[in-house]
Parts: structure tokens; sequence; C-alpha cells
């Protein structure tokens, strides 16, 4: 048996290397960004931004994505709702609340009859056979309801990171024109 | 002796499922009994594997081997455990699991998956005998995670497959609208970041050549990350210079490397990454972000960016189809550094660790 890892011979010779940022990369960079600017001035900025709000690692603070989504993040969401924790209302928090009631929508009218006392199992039985037809009846109309929430919550969730994307877009156009009006109001300064 | 190759989800025309059929067969004709057990079974491939849960009890000091490909999650992994209790041999190969930060954001379900994949791969440990990875990046993985016998064997990739003819009407098709063609072959998936990808023919389309094209070919991994990078390409007026034909064909894959003139890849996870041995195989330049495995799949055959901007990766796709020189160079080396993972040299890798293995035990 091979204790320990064996990474020679098993996988053709890897000799990966960056390409340098020598001095002709750096002029062909300088020179396109040029060329870029003349083109369509703020463009390459706006790329960046874009494709900046997009990024799972490394992006801006507060755009997009819920920094702490945890794979068990539903069951927790829902037992905060149960708890009456405190509301959590960052970026990706909506979309976790949707997935509790997404998970809660469907009413399960098939009830248990099992019983610990031998007696309570058959007249379970017959109770839930009794009012079945009228708890399916309800069940149905209920998953229905929680369906048509679920689906405008999802609408207004998207609704929502859009316009919070848009709103992260325009920030920098709204910090440089403020920018602007006070050098223009103070000269001077 | 048996050795059973069990996967999760076994699905055609995929890397796993490919690598899986191509295993059964070095099996074989190495002259062991080999079978493929799947959970989800696609109809396609339902001739080649049967559900796991038929598989015969376990055979008390026959030695049988279970081979298990893990890349996601399934009960499969506590059933196997199970069996390794009951007296089979356990082998993993590590495929790699795309870590939950990338889909926590567009899909909570998806991302807990991903948790549980990995509790799961963890749970394995202790009752595998052998772990094998697909690249030395997974191997790492699987020391982290407590494995302690390792090797690395990469994924069984028939090349000559992609050979045949292309569909020469879909090649022309595709070069009758002129404009440097980028490429990206992946599901559509948040850590592939194909936003990225977007975002620097962007600009190499403004500053390099208004005529480019760029085809994103992979199946959506998550629709709310489809929908974003079609609101990426509508917001940065792109209009219809990207496609996104969705998953496509064999035929269809090989055209789309025929008409290429740049693989662009700016996947931040990768265990293995096969489309880049496809296009060095078929003359396809690459340039790709080197992050996770990318840099030990494309070893010298490619340029690796250590970041990428929107500008570095269109510079780099730029000054690299400028320098014809440079570009047939890399084209000779791509080719060579794909048949170091042909298929005869990577089954005898997979039979070496294995006889070693068992010799051993």
């Amino acid at each position: 048996m091979t204790a320990t890892p064996d990474r020679a011979g098993t996988v053709p010779e890897s000799t990966s290397r960056a390409v340098p940022a020598d001095d002709a990369i750096n002029a062909a960079m300088a020179e396109a960004a040029d060329r870029l600017e003349a083109v369509a001035p703020g463009y390459l900025e706006r790329v960046r931004q874009a494709t900046g709000r997009l990024a799972v690692r490394a992006r801006p603070a507060g755009v997009g994505g819920h920094e702490d989504a945890t794979p068990d993040a539903p069951a927790h969401e829902r037992r905060g709702a149960d708890a009456g924790g405190p509301l959590d209302t960052g970026a990706g928090a909506a979309r976790l609340a949707l997935l509790a009631v997404e998970d809660a929508a469907t009413i399960d009218v098939d009830v248990p009859v099992a019983s610990r006392q031998r007696a309570a199992q058959p007249l379970k039985a017959g109770v839930k056979r009794l009012v079945g037809w009228y708890v399916s009846y309800l069940g149905q109309q209920v998953t229905v309801l929680g369906r048509s929430v679920t689906r405008l919550g999802a609408v207004l969730v998207e609704r929502t990171e859009e316009l919070d994307a848009r709103t992260e877009a325009i920030s920098g156009d709204v910090a440089r024109l403020a920018e602007r009006i006070e050098r223009l109001e103070h000269p001077a300064r | 002796m048996r050795i059973d190759q069990f996967l999760p989800d076994f699905a055609p025309h995929d890397a796993i499922g490919n690598h899986v059929l191509q295993l059964r067969r070095v099996l074989r004709d190495a002259g062991y009994e080999s079978d493929i057990w799947a959970d989800i079974i696609h109809p396609p491939v339902a001739r080649q594997a049967r559900h796991y849960r038929e598989h015969p009890s376990v055979r008390p000091g026959a030695g049988d081997l279970a081979l298990y490909h893990a890349s996601t999650y399934s009960d499969m992994a506590g059933w196997l455990a199970a069996r390794a209790g009951a007296g089979d041999r356990l082998v993993v190969y590590y495929h790699n699991i795309t870590p939950a930060e990338y889909f926590a954001r567009w899909e909570p379900v998806a991302a807990e998956g991903c948790g549980r994949a990995r509790r799961e791969l963890a749970s394995l440990a202790p009752s595998t005998e052998l772990a094998m990875a697909a690249s030395a990046y997974n191997q790492a993985e699987l020391l982290d995670t407590g494995y302690r016998s390792t090797v690395v064997s990469p994924l069984l990739v028939d090349l000559d497959e992609y050979h045949a003819a292309p569909d020469s009407r879909a090649v022309a098709r595709h070069r009758a609208r002129g404009g440097t063609r980028w490429l990206f072959v992946g599901r559509l998936a948040p850590n592939k970041c194909q936003h990225d990808v977007i975002g620097a023919f962007a600009a190499y389309r403004r500053a390099f050549d208004p005529a480019a094209r760029l085809v994103l070919a992979g199946a959506p991994a998550s629709a709310r990350y489809l929908r974003a990078l079609e609101r990426l390409v509508a917001d940065l007026e792109l209009g219809d210079s990207v496609e996104l034909p969705g998953g496509v064909p064999f035929g269809e894959l090989v055209a789309q490397f025929a008409s290429a003139d740049v693989f662009v890849c700016c996947s931040e996870h990768e265990g293995f990454c096969v489309p880049l041995i496809e296009a060095m195989e078929l003359g396809v330049p690459v340039v790709a972000y080197a992050a996770a495995a990318i840099p030990e799949t494309v070893g010298d055959a490619g340029v690796l960016l250590e970041d990428k901007d929107p500008l570095t990766v269109a510079v780099a796709v730029g000054s690299l189809l400028s320098d014809r020189e440079r570009r047939e160079s890399l084209v000779r080396a791509g080719r060579a550094r794909a048949g170091s993972f042909s298929l005869p040299l990577t089954s005898k890798q997979f039979l070496g660790h294995l006889d070693a293995h068992l010799r051993g035990s």
C-alpha cells in the first residue's frame, strides 16, 4: 500500500509558470487601455464593476451575495424565524428566507397514525379516514397559496437584487458628481 | 476478483461518465470482473449500469474492491461505508467537489449539497484503503481531509475520439460571421467564472477586434447565474456577439473547437478541467487564469495569468493572436501536453497504482 503522496511519475510533468508582467506586457497593457479609453471612455471601468459584482471571491463588501450563507442556512433561517430571532436583512438573507418558505409551502396531509397506545392507533386511523377528504381539500389550497407566496417572494427578491446592483453601479457616478459640484462651488480648495 | 465502480450520477458525455466507462474497459482487459453501479442513471447509459442498491451483498473474504467516484453528495457514501465495515475493500477516486461558497449566493440548496458532499468525503477516509486523485491539487485536498494513502491518477479521456472530422457546415457557419472566436467549454457555474470571460471579451472587442465573438458552451448549473450572465451581456452592450448555446452534442463541440481561435478559461476552481486538454489536443491555444488544478493541467503549454482583470486577459489574448510564431509554438506545445494525457498512458498509470496497491496489501 502506498503510504505517502506519490506525485512524481503519477502525473505528466508539470512545469506551470505564469506569464511575468515584463515591460513589453506593461507597454501592451497601457497601449490597450489608452485605445479602449479613446474608443469607449469609461467602458473598462464599467466592465470591471459589472464583473466584480458577480465575483464570489474578493467581491466588494455589500455587493451581491450573502457572505455568511452556509450550507445549512435554510434550516438555520427556519430556526431563527421560529425563535423570533434577530431579522437578518443581508443581501442573501431574502433568498434563504424564501427557501424556508418554499420548504414549508407543501402541506403533508398524510397524517401519521402510529401511537404508543395500542387502542389509539385504530382510532387515529379511523379519524384520518373520516376527515381525510376534508384535510386533503384544505391542504391542497394551502399548498397552492404557499407556492403563490413563494413565487411572489422570488419576484420581489429578484427585483430587489437588481435594484441593489443598479444602486451600486451608480454610487460611483454620484460620488464623482458630488466631487465635481464641490470643486465648482469651491474652486479655491 | 471483482472491482466494481460506484458513482452517484452516471451521465453520458460528461468527464466522469466517460472516465468510468474507460476504467471499466481497462479493468476488464486486465482480467478483473467489473461493473458500474450508480444512484442516478441517465437513460442513454441505462444499459451500462445498475442501481447500486441492487448490488449483491458483500462476499466475506473474497477481497472484492469497491471503487467510489466522489464528486457530489449521495446516500451511496454511507452505504459504501457500511459495506466497508462488513468486509468490502474501498478505494476512492476523487474528482473534486466545488466549494459551497461558490453556490451559496446563487443556489443555496446546491451549496448545501456541496457541503454535504465534503462531509461525506471526510467520513469515508477512515475506511478507505487507497484514494486516487485526478490531480495533485485534488490529492492535496484528500490529504487535508484525512486520507492517508493517496496517489495521483489523471482522468481517462479518449482524445482520439476528438479527431473525427468536424461538421464542415457547422464550422463554415461559425466562421462565416468573421472576427476572432473565443471559446470556453464548461457548465455555466459560478466557480467557472464565465462572467470574467465575458468581461475580458468585452474589453478585447473594444480594444482589439470589434467583430470578435465568444461562445460559452455548457449546460447551466444555476438558472440564476445564467440569467446574471445574460444580463451582463446586455449591460456591456455585447449584443449577439456572445453565444450561450447550453450543452452541445459531441459533433457540435468538435466543430466549436475547430472554429475557435483561442480557448479562454477564467475558472477559479477545477479539479482537472478536461476542456483544457481538449483544446490543446485540437490545436486551440489556451489562455487561462492560474487557479486550482489548472496550472498542472496546462503545464507550459498555455498562457497562464496571475490575475484576471478584464484588460489583462484581453491583452494576453490580443498579444498571443497577433504573434503568429508564438501562437504556433504554443499550439505545438499544447498537442504535446495533451499527448501526455493520452489514454494508453493514463490507463497504464491507473493500473500501475492499482497493482502496486493490491501487491502491497
